[in-house]
């Protein structure tokens, strides 16, 4: 477990030194990042506690489907002028809060 | 194979997962890298009525620069006149260089043309339905001006909460939220289109069937066309200023 703090650090290290360039990004669509690789990380981490196998696929299509889908509705309200980025962003909130309750001891 | 790190189940953490943890230490990073871009100074957190308060100041302090333009333009078309008056072949040159800043812009010009008023009947748009289709909008604007150019007006104006605003080659009209941005003035409906020209060439050009008019039915916005035998248009209050472009010479010709 420990190598996760060091992939974050690395991760930070890499982000904070290079130009990755989150300008071209808007903001709502960051959080939706943000967001969704959480609840993707935290999904794995639980997979693997669990001592599940082939956990690659999953976590992969539970990150993409979560950008899809998350990102349409975004999109669909900015074109249509209705604000949907909560409803956009509360699943996947709710997605990592139910990863992080998975950690809790029985 | 490179063995990935091992669990408390003694089985190793997925890659994916792992992976995913160097990205989302990159989107961590962002915050940071922001902070550091802006010298660790926070980021300003104005009020709504702060900024609305300092809007309100740069529209005065742009209002009094443009009083500053006319002046300076004024006193320059004085020392114009002042030299030419003393030369008598001058006399041609001022004519042709009073057209041209007619057809600049620059100066103000009368003549006859028409008066088209344009208004949104928005409280009559039912409740359910979307308002944005009843309102007018830069492309409804910039429609009816090119009609009008194309109809032979020979000067056109756009008039909102009492500020008029000549159009010249480099007028911009733009949606700015829910207000219109007419030579960077700041307008509301209803809008008063001046257009001098022919009078009847200008309003059968608009309301031909099928014209820039007709949509606007359908929506509500209502528009009048008063034909005048004369009207004054003022001057373009803005900056006209020649960076790049350069007259061409008649040996640089090909």
């Amino acid at each position: 477990m420990w190598i996760i703090p060091v992939l974050l650090i690395i991760g930070f290290a890499i982000g904070y030194f290079l130009d990755v360039p989150f300008n071209f990004v808007p903001g709502i669509y960051l959080a939706l990042i943000f967001l969704a690789l959480l609840d993707s990380i935290t999904y794995g981490l639980v997979r693997d506690l669990e001592g599940r196998k082939g956990n690659n696929g999953p976590v992969l299509i539970r990150l993409v489907i979560g950008l899809a889908i998350g990102g349409f509705i975004i999109y669909f309200g900015q074109k249509s002028g209705i604000d949907l980025n909560f409803v956009a962003l509360l699943p996947l909130a709710l997605g990592f809060a139910l990863n992080l309750y998975k950690f809790l001891p029985k | 194979m490179k063995r990935n790190e091992k669990t408390r189940t003694g089985r190793p953490l997925s890659a994916m997962t792992l992976l995913l943890s160097i990205a989302l230490g990159v989107m961590l990073s962002l915050p940071f890298k922001v902070i550091h871009e802006v010298g660790g100074e926070p980021l300003p957190s104005e009020s709504r009525q702060e900024m609305l308060n300092r809007m309100s100041k740069l529209e005065e302090e742009n209002e009094q620069l443009r009083t500053e333009i006319e002046q300076s333009r004024a006193n320059i078309s004085q020392l114009e006149g002042s030299l030419m008056a003393d030369q008598e072949t001058s006399a041609e040159l001022s004519d042709a260089l009073t057209r041209y800043r007619i057809l600049a812009g620059l100066d103000p010009v009368h003549g006859p043309g028409i008066r088209l008023t344009l208004s949104e009947q928005t409280s009559e748009v039912p409740q359910s339905t979307e308002v944005a289709p009843y309102l007018i909008h830069q492309e409804d604007l910039l429609n009816i001006v090119n009609e009008l150019w194309l109809a032979g007006a020979e000067a056109i104006a756009i008039r909102s909460r009492g500020r008029t605003e000549r159009l010249i080659m480099a007028s911009t009209i733009r949606c700015v939220g829910s207000l219109i941005d007419v030579n960077n003035t700041r307008m509301t409906p209803p809008f008063d289109i001046f257009a001098i020209g022919d009078p009847d060439e200008l309003s059968n050009a608009l309301t031909m069937p099928r014209g820039v008019l007709e949509p606007l039915q359908f929506f509500n916005i209502q528009w009048e066309i008063v034909k005048m035998d004369d009207m004054e248009l003022p001057a373009y209050s803005g900056l006209t200023l020649l960076e790049f472009a350069q007259p061409v010479e008649p040996g640089d010709r090909e």
